[in-house]
């Protein structure tokens, strides 16, 4: 045997190695399995068909030949399918249908094959073989059986088939496979070609079978089309490079979750040993290792098109990945693949809460701090607080972190708060400490000593962070420290009595400026002296020393004499004390009371004394005194000798011894009842005895001596009448004139003290009245202030002791004509009238002078400020009296001190009829602020809108505005608050509303509503920044623009309170937050527009923090989270919703004035489901009569009454609505009606309500309805239908603030 | 609510409508002591276009009578509809007014 040579054979042998090596290679790429496997089986079977059909060539003889032909088939019969199956998967085409039978599509050619291999048995595929020489090779021959012809139909098919759907792909989707698809062409047009070759030409003799040769061009165009395309780029060569080596763990998905791609951190990770899982389905992927199911899983929810981060734990090996699904594929068509990136955070993980533990560790630890600490966000929200925080501010830490700074602080403060945010965060510097004013919950004020840092990542400001040292209480001890100071001061500075503190070393710290006066010492001449060098006299610089040394230790007064600058002495009473600082011994005070005045007048008296008791000698008449015992204290010399007793004999002696038996029982009687009574004795008969016992007769007048209103003895005198009477009146004028000098100080005193205690002028002036009275022998005083215009002393107090005496008070007299006035007034000085009613200085008033029965009368001037501002008068008791020069001194003295509490009094009275003018100005500025509001409010179909205003007792800045744009159906939806109080912000309000109103004058459309609302807040916000940034005025502010058509509201919310929006069923669906700050702060500020949707029956409450501040009687504030829960209801109208709201808060108010406005502002989406209730609530407006007749109307004909009955409720409803409205409700003030109609069958009821000034309708009188035209009155016939047509009607207040009529009628 | 005067064989025909009430009223008024002022006594009031009349409509009509009939003239009033008639009925009006079926009537009744 011997092996034939083929020219061909070696064409034969290189597409056989060429497709092997394809075939292999294409099983070590990362591609679709299903797609490879086809690929590759397409490859070997053409392979092993170009090698059996080579060696079965050369074969020598028929056995080899046949078995290299079996071997050959195999080759052969593997190529229809698994080019079909590769032309499926690889354009998708069919595949839906086919992809579960794939496998079975290999029982074809396996059931071929076996008929081939049984073909000895049943010679159904070959008929019997032969050999045939064909141009010198000898060749296997055979006929074809029928099996044969299915094989080959069976093969035609799926051949033409594959080249079919590969060209339909190609035809469809040509650009997207882009290069590759020439590959793809030449791949398929290559079997038709040779084929077609085949069929219809004329090979050569031995020439073999041209199949797998084209096949090796279809191989290799297909590889490099489909896996091959890139082999020689740089891509693969980066992509090695960059995600294998990846530290990110990567893998790719293809749209059958086949893996494409895996790298080796991501192998790694999951723990995967095999190199390559790239072509493993997911699936089975999964099935092996949990990490990746849990990975993977997790991530491919086939719902979700979007990337999406995950986190996966796996808590048993404490491994935390980071796991980021992204999407391949466009937008436009299904996933074509997914990358799956994930990362090892673990480690971050244990960092992070290592982190929390170590941040919660701190938080712990500021927690037991005393001072407040909190972080806030760039914005100002505050992002942490701690407990000192929370605490003080009165809110939890849930409430208080998210809220902005901003609600904390006082509103003055504000701009100052942010300024400084900006500052910290701006120049990465604390700031501090600064002195920062919080108020609580409950609006109570703190003061924090503030520091500020700002918190910083990175490089980069996150945010800033505080410390707050509440020093409110340090602030009110330093207040009360600096009164305390000023008290002190005030005292040292008035006193009148000289004053010096001294510290320990006996050096001076302090004198004021009676010292100074009284010493001649200047304040620089006397600090830091010691007090006794000063004023020791050289002779008593020992008891200085001593006495200060005393005092360190107690109290002392005592009375010495000191030395003044100029070197002369005066004596002054010295009380002296340790003074304390602090409970520490600071030093020591002493008060210098001048008193030589005082030791002089007692040295007058002592001196008169001794002259008073010479001149009781000198008597002819005997005097004695004697105490209440009946012992004599004294007698005079003319007792003596007329007794014959020495003095020394008779003082200490009873008064009996020198009285006879027959007068001793009645002098006792007498000086009995004189002692008793106090009063003195008139004269009676007296015999008295000598020493030698002879007796005389003579009469004695006897008084009581009383001392401190007790009778302690008595005096008497022995003798004839006229003597006995002068020398008691000497006695008398003696004594009064020594004591009055020593009363002058005490009564100045009194003045001064009265004078110091009241600022009431009249309280002043009536009590210096009543002094005066007990200081100088007067009838009366009064004192006469100058009308402003100076003509006329009004009489503004008046005091006289005698009850009876008709008062003066009120009393005109005219300057005029009364020279004696005029005198007092324009030379300032006192002025002295004999007679009054005949002076001709007094003639002016002599009528009223003679009324009062004055004579002799003092005038004394009120001198304040140079200017005589009025006078006292003082008329003395006894007619003939003549005012002492000292007494007219005390009386001046007096005066002065009084004047200028008059004076301050008077400045008083000005400052407060200043503040009336400034009342006057708020009244101005609450009709700017009520002028400005929209008469009217727009109509919107299916939209209802109302609003309610409650002015502050002060002008605030509350506005809200309701307007349709211009040539649009968009209807802006205003409410605001600019921030301060009083007419500033009354005109700020004005010039807000006009920019807004005034950029809002541009046509909107719902296109560029957004843009266009924007322009209005950011131009409204630069032009208050701008021109009025000196002012600091800002305003929150909601603006909202209402599209009524959809439903939608595009809104900025600067820093307003959050309306809130509440569905149909009451419940609270959304708050709009603040999208930016508040309005005008500062120029290009950043504001959002927003938008909400609303449903049917949907609605909105905005409101100002007016209403939620709104406080009651004992100071509570009515709160968001009452008001909310008050408007949490289903309403079918907002205007009932406003109206129980009202009610709510005008309970809560009471009768306490508002300080802030009260500004609410509602909108809502009427609901089809409204129409039904037969309920209706309305602005009290005259207007809205006809709706509410309507309303009756279409209620009573759907509960189903007659035309009368219905009629009677319509024609009830108009006039007592007409009635409430008129007389209920004050001009421009605003209210709400409320109406509700239910019946049954016997009866029906309606209730009306309204919240305006109860109104009975008793009060109305019923009309005569006989009476002739001429008799009828006008008026009472509404209320006469009322009970005319109702069965039944009351009326009464239900609520403090709500009164309800219900009207019932019985049923025809 | 609108109103017009025109003159009739010397009386002066007021033609109302709509629905008189405390809103409405004033105008009314204001109308017919316009018409008085001008020595228009003798009124005739076409309420046929009146649907409602609450008492601010009866207020209107017992000046307008007390003042055209100080004067020797009146108000009289034509084709009433049934609910302005039920509130001259319960008023007691019905006694103290002319009331007629039409306008010619109520004219007529002048001469």
């Amino acid at each position: 045997m011997e092996y034939q040579t083929n020219p061909y054979l070696i064409w034969q042998l290189i597409p056989g190695i060429i497709l092997l090596l394809i075939g292999l290679y294409i099983q070590t790429r990362p591609v679709k399995k299903r797609e490879s496997n086809a690929f590759a089986a397409l490859m070997f079977g053409g392979s092993v068909w170009a090698f059996a059909d080579a060696i079965q060539v050369i074969s020598p003889d028929m056995a080899w030949q046949s078995a290299w032909s079996n071997v050959k088939y195999f080759g052969v019969m593997l190529i229809p399918t698994s080019w079909f199956l590769l032309s499926i998967n690889l354009t998708g085409l069919l595949r839906p249908w086919i992809k579960k039978y794939e496998d079975y599509f290999w029982a074809f050619p396996a059931f071929s094959y076996l008929t081939l291999l049984t073909n000895g048995y049943h010679h159904l595929f070959f008929k019997v073989p032969s050999l045939s020489t064909d141009g010198g090779y000898v060749l296997l021959t055979y006929e074809y059986g029928p099996l044969f012809y299915f094989h080959t139909a069976y093969s035609y098919i799926v051949l033409i088939t594959g080249v079919v759907l590969l060209a339909i792909s190609l035809a469809t989707r040509f650009k997207k496979y882009g290069t590759q698809a020439y590959g793809l062409i030449i791949g398929v047009l290559a079997p038709l070609v040779g084929n077609a070759y085949f069929l219809f030409g004329s090979p050569p003799a031995g020439f073999p079978d041209p199949t797998p040769i084209i096949f090796t061009v279809t191989g290799i165009a297909f590889a490099w089309a489909i896996f091959g395309g890139h082999i020689l780029e740089v891509v693969p060569l980066a992509h090695d490079a960059i995600v294998r080596k990846l530290s990110t763990g990567v893998m790719i998905l293809d749209a059958e979750k086949n893996i494409r791609d895996i790298n080796e951190s991501a192998r790694e990770m999951l723990g995967l040993t095999s190199r390559t899982y790239a072509g493993d389905s997911l699936t089975a992927l999964v099935e092996q290792n949990m990490e990746v199911a849990l990975i993977v899983n997790d991530a491919l929810d086939e719902s979700v098109q979007e990337d999406r981060n995950i986190q996966v734990a796996f808590p048993n090996t404490h491994r935390t990945f980071d796991v980021h699904v992204s999407h391949i594929g466009e937008r436009s068509e299904n996933t074509t693949g997914w990358l799956i990136q994930f990362n090892d955070i673990s480690e971050k993980k244990q960092v992070e809460a290592d982190l929390a533990t170590a941040r919660e560790t701190l938080e712990s630890v500021l927690d037991t701090l005393q001072d407040s600490y909190f972080e806030s966000d760039l914005a100002g929200v505050i992002t942490y607080a701690n407990l000192s925080l929370c605490e003080r501010v009165g809110l939890s830490r849930e409430d208080l972190i998210g809220k902005h700074f901003r609600h904390i602080t006082i509103r003055e403060k504000i701009r100052e708060i942010y300024q400084s945010f900006n500052h910290v965060i701006e120049t990465k510097t604390p700031l501090g400490p600064f002195e920062y004013t919080y108020r609580t919950k409950g609006g109570r004020l703190y003061v924090a000593e503030t520091i500020v840092s700002p918190i910083i990542e990175d490089g980069v400001v996150i945010g800033t962070r505080g410390l707050m040292r509440d020093i409110t209480d340090r602030l009110k001890v330093e207040r009360e420290i600096k009164e305390q100071k000023d008290l002190l001061d005030s005292l040292l500075q008035q006193s009148p009595i000289a004053m010096v503190i001294n510290d320990m070393e006996k050096k001076v710290t302090v004198i004021n400026p009676a010292f100074e006066k009284l010493f001649g010492y200047s304040r620089e001449e006397t600090v830091g002296k010691s007090l006794d060098e000063l004023l020791s006299p050289s002779n008593k610089k020992e008891e200085g020393n001593e006495l200060s040394t005393l005092i360190m230790k107690k109290q002392e007064t005592r009375e010495t004499r000191r030395k003044k600058k100029d070197g002369s002495l005066v004596d002054v009473e010295v009380f002296t004390s340790p003074f304390f600082v602090g409970g520490e011994r600071f030093g020591y005070l002493a008060f210098y009371n001048d008193i030589s005045e005082r030791l002089r007048a007692e040295a007058d008296l002592e001196k008169t004394q001794t002259s008073y008791f010479a001149v009781l000698d000198t008597l002819q008449d005997a005097y004695f005194e004697v105490l209440r015992s009946g012992y004599f204290i004294y007698v005079n010399k003319a007792l003596c000798e007329w007794t014959g007793y020495s003095r020394e004999e008779l003082v200490g002696k009873h008064f009996r011894i020198v009285a006879s038996r027959k007068s001793v029982r009645t002098t006792a009687e007498k000086h009995e009842a004189m002692f008793f009574s106090g009063v003195p004795t008139p004269p009676y008969d007296f015999i008295y005895r000598r020493k030698d016992g002879q007796e005389f007769a003579s009469e004695i007048v006897a008084s009581p001596i009383i001392e401190d209103g007790k009778v302690v003895g008595g005096r008497g005198i022995i003798r004839d009448i006229s003597v006995r009477m002068e020398a008691e009146d000497i006695l008398r004028q003696a004594k009064e004139a020594a004591e009055s000098r020593a009363g002058e100080l005490s009564a100045i005193n009194r003045v001064a003290v009265t004078v110091s205690q009241s600022l009431d002028l009249k309280d002043i002036l009536q009590s210096v009245c009543r002094e005066l009275t007990s200081i100088f022998e007067i009838r009366n005083a009064g004192v006469g202030l100058l009308t402003p215009d100076k003509k006329n002393l009004e009489i503004i107090a008046f005091h006289s002791p005698d009850p009876n005496e008709e008062s003066a008070l009120g009393m005109m007299l005219p300057v005029e004509g009364n020279t004696s006035s005029r005198e007092v007034i324009e030379k300032k000085k006192t002025v002295f009238i004999q007679d009054a009613q005949s002076d001709p200085r007094t003639s002016s008033i002599a009528d009223i002078s003679k009324t009062r029965g004055t004579h002799s009368i003092m005038i004394v001037p009120l001198l304040a400020r140079g200017e005589a501002i009025g006078t006292i008068g003082m008329p003395a008791k006894d007619p003939g009296y003549v005012f002492t020069k000292d007494e007219i001194e005390l009386a001046e003295t007096i005066a002065s001190q009084i004047a200028a509490a008059v004076d301050n009094a008077q400045l008083h009275t000005k400052t407060e009829k200043a503040l009336g003018v400034a009342e006057r100005d708020l009244e101005i500025g609450r009709q700017i602020q009520s002028g400005f509001f929209p008469e009217t409010l727009p109509n919107i179909q299916d939209w209802e809108i109302a609003t309610h205003f409650h002015a502050a007792r002060q002008v605030a800045g509350d506005f809200f505005d309701v307007f349709k744009f211009k040539d649009s159906e968009l209807v802006a939806f205003i409410i605001a608050d600019v921030c301060d109080k009083g007419v500033g912000a009354a005109l700020f309000m004005v010039l807000f509303r006009s920019l807004l109103r005034a950029f809002s004058e541009t046509t909107l459309n719902s296109d560029t509503v957004q843009s266009q609302l924007l322009n209005i807040i950011r131009n409204t916000n630069n032009f208050i920044a701008e021109y009025h940034g000196k002012s600091n005025m800002f305003a929150t502010l909601f603006f909202g623009v209402l599209d009524p058509e959809s439903g939608v509201l595009y809104y900025v919310n600067g820093g307003h309170e959050p309306p809130a929006i509440l569905n149909r069923k009451g419940e609270i669906i959304q708050r709009l937050m603040p999208t930016g700050p508040a309005v005008g702060m500062f120029v290009d500020l950043e504001f959002k527009v927003e938008q909400v949707h609303f449903d049917e029956g949907d609605f909105l409450l905005g409101f100002t923090d007016g209403t939620t501040d709104a406080k009651n009687a004992s100071g509570e504030q009515f709160s968001e989270e009452r008001l909310l829960k008050s408007i949490a209801a289903p309403w079918t109208s907002i205007f009932s919703m406003l109206f129980e709201l009202n009610i709510e808060l005008k309970n809560h108010i009471g009768t306490r004035n508002q300080f802030d406005d009260i500004t609410l502002i509602a909108l809502r989406r009427k609901s089809a489901s409204d129409v039904g209730y037969h309920a209706i609530c309305r602005q009290a407006d005259i207007k809205i009569l006809g709706e509410l007749r309507d309303f009756v109307e279409s209620a009573a004909i759907h509960i189903g009454l007659n035309n009368d009955d219905t009629f009677a409720f319509k024609l009830v409803v108009d006039e007592l609505c007409a009635n409430i409205i008129q007389y209920g409700y004050k001009e421009g003030e605003t209210g709400l009606l409320s109406l509700a109609f239910d019946a049954d069958k016997k009866m029906a009821r309606l209730i009306i309500k309204d919240d305006g000034k109860y109104f009975s309708p008793e009060q109305a009188q019923s009309p005569d309805i006989e009476a002739g035209w001429d008799e009828r009155q006008i008026g009472g016939l509404g209320i006469y239908f009322v009970k005319e047509l109702m069965d039944n009607v009351t009326y009464n207040k239900v609520d403090e603030n709500v009164n309800q009529y219900i009207l019932e009628k019985v049923l025809a | 609510m609108e109103i017009q005067g025109r003159q009739v064989d010397g009386v002066t025909v007021l033609s109302l409508k709509g629905s008189i009430d405390a809103v409405t009223a004033p105008k009314v008024t204001e109308f017919i002591q316009g018409q008085i002022a001008n020595g228009n006594i003798k009124l005739v009031a076409d309420l046929s276009g009146v649907d409602y009349t609450s008492s601010a409509g009866l207020r209107v009509l017992l000046s307008a009578i007390k003042e055209t009939r100080a004067q020797s003239g009146d108000i009289r009033l034509a084709d009433i509809q049934p609910d302005v008639q039920k509130v001259l009925n319960l008023s007691g009006f019905t006694n103290i007014l002319k009331v007629f079926d039409n306008v010619d009537a109520a004219v007529a009744s002048f001469a």
